[in-house]
């Protein structure tokens, strides 16, 4: 395979690693980016081993920084940052159509994942969605079963610090809420109907979608059937598919997760590979 | 800003070019796994700043990180060493640089203090060079387990007593190679050796690089070219996100960006 830089964007001002396998298989392309704070590469180095697998599968890959991040500039007239996020990940599907993808999949983590989401419901370039603790919605069961694991795993004393200490996290929390309260969230959580439409429309195009909920969210996903608890009514709740894996972290630290995960999505590409 | 590829004794490594030409240039070698993750912001605005000031600078990715090629395990000291002394080369040749200035962080301290044996840096800059390899990696694995911690809180399946320091495996989410551990377990400050070059060592007061360096230079009478800064910080190197402190430490990159100019 080769891994070649590639600047693109309207003033090419975006940086990312185009890889290019040596026995393509696929015209898939994958497109990996910056989850939070964190460059390219990933956390973990995740993206460039998973471009790096997904390539000696026969898959393209770009993995870029957006706009400002990693080693990207700013635009000279940078829009308000969702939105500029969403053009840069046009620019991007567009790199990978340059390189030979016909349909574009993306894996993302947390915000990668909520970005991705917004950009597969704008452009019918998107065929995939790998979304690793994404949005979530939780039902009336969700804290009865998050409270339920973690008192059931601690020891009485443990308990009665762990409450303790919720009290005053929770007094942070809303002091940290109040000096946030003027800052946009680009990634804002949509209402539950509008995630259900963006979910509608993806089904109709025919777009892979997989979600994964890891440990780390499970004060906002705590059991296996939450998805289909919400969700289970609508056509597409028979489409996506939900794995609820509490045995690995929001960022898969082990490296055992590391290699579950990375699995999962080489299983997941060669089935949208061959719908393709 | 340039990103480039470049070739080090067959290795592929990527870099980043800040800056135009000039007689001296800046060499940033970067910290270890979960540590460049944590320092990839203020490298570039490190490099950003002093290339405005007129230094090109250079960071790149040693073999088995970041963009470049190789896994995790492909990471050791004796290559890192080496991936130092040829970027310094594509530093002078792409930026025309006749010196230049190694600034290094962490575990990437002690990797260009290792290689500046090898090459001819004018001087060198490190920050919290790692003068215990064995103390490290237990920190190592400490923060590795407190990072587990902090994700799964108390649905951790278990807590394991980690590896021996010689056969960590993993650390923060990075493979460990048993190369590079038995590497650092080996790396004490007896073993390191003194400072070839002009030197400043930054670090707390209380940080085991302020007694390797105070060692150094009362045994070899190396004092006039080496320095030791005294920098507390709340810099936290391992986690995740920013988690209660700056990204970018505007002290730190203040401090760093003095004893680089003060180099040149």
């Amino acid at each position: 395979m080769n891994e070649s830089l590639v600047s693109f964007g309207c003033e090419r001002h975006l940086t990312g690693v185009l890889l290019q396998p040596g026995q393509p298989s696929s015209t898939v392309g994958v497109l990996l980016f910056n989850s939070g704070v964190i460059h390219r590469v990933g956390a973990h180095r995740l993206n460039v081993k998973w471009a790096r697998a997904l390539g000696a599968d026969g898959h393209l890959s770009l993995r870029f920084d957006l706009s400002g991040q990693g080693d990207s500039l700013m635009p000279q007239r940078p829009l308000p940052r969702a939105q500029q996020v969403q053009d840069d990940l046009r620019h991007a599907v567009d790199e990978l159509g340059r390189a030979g993808a016909r349909r574009v999949v993306i894996i993302g983590i947390c915000s990668a994942a909520m970005h991705g989401l917004a950009a597969a419901q704008r452009d019918e370039r998107i065929g995939g969605l790998l979304m690793i603790d994404g949005h979530a919605y939780p039902t009336w069961r969700t804290p009865w079963y998050y409270h339920w694991r973690r008192i059931s795993a601690r020891g009485v004393a443990d308990n009665w610090r762990a409450a303790w200490r919720s009290l005053v996290a929770a007094r942070q929390v809303r002091a940290a809420e109040q000096a946030d309260a003027g800052d946009a969230d680009p990634v804002a959580q949509p209402t539950r109907e509008a995630f259900a439409e963006s979910l509608r429309l993806l089904a109709r195009r025919g777009v892979s979608v997989r979600m994964i909920y890891t440990a780390t969210w499970s004060r906002f996903y705590s059991y296996p059937a939450q998805f289909q608890d919400v969700f289970g009514a609508e056509p597409f709740a028979r489409q996506v598919e939900v794995l609820f894996a509490p045995h690995v972290d929001h960022t898969l630290t082990p490296l055992a997760a590391q290699a579950e995960v990375t699995a999962l999505a080489r299983a997941w590409l060669r089935e949208v590979a061959l719908q393709a | 800003m340039t990103p480039l590829y470049f070739d080090a004794a067959g290795r592929r490594l990527y870099g980043v070019l800040h800056g135009g030409l000039c007689d001296v240039g800046v060499l940033m070698v970067g910290p270890l796994g979960q540590e460049a993750v944590r320092v990839h912001r203020m490298l570039r605005v490190l490099s950003d700043r002093l290339s405005r000031q007129g230094l090109p600078v250079l960071r790149f990715d040693p073999f088995g990180s970041g963009d470049s090629e190789g896994t995790d395990e492909d990471l050791n000291l004796a290559t890192w060493t080496r991936d130092v002394v040829a970027a310094d080369a594509q530093l002078r040749e792409r930026a025309r640089c006749s010196a230049t200035i190694w600034l290094g962080i962490r575990l990437g301290a002690t990797a260009a203090l290792l290689a500046a044996g090898r090459s001819t840096p004018r001087a060198l800059v490190l920050w919290e060079p790692v003068v215990d390899g064995e103390a490290y990696l237990r920190s190592l694995a400490a923060d590795h387990a407190q990072a587990l911690r902090y994700s799964f809180g108390p649905l951790r399946p278990c807590d394991e007593a980690p590896p021996p320091p010689a056969h960590l495996g993993e650390a923060l989410g990075f493979g460990m190679s048993d190369t590079l551990c038995t590497e650092l377990v080996r790396l004490e400050h007896a073993t390191l050796p003194a400072p070839a070059r002009a030197c400043t060592v930054i670090a707390p007061a209380s940080h085991a690089a302020a007694r390797w360096i105070g060692a150094h230079t009362a045994a070899s009478g190396a004092a006039a070219r080496c320095r030791f800064v005294s920098f507390e910080h709340r810099f936290d190197w391992t986690s995740e996100e920013a988690l209660n402190t700056a990204l970018v430490p505007a002290d730190a990159v203040r401090l760093l960006v003095g004893e680089v100019e003060a180099s040149r």
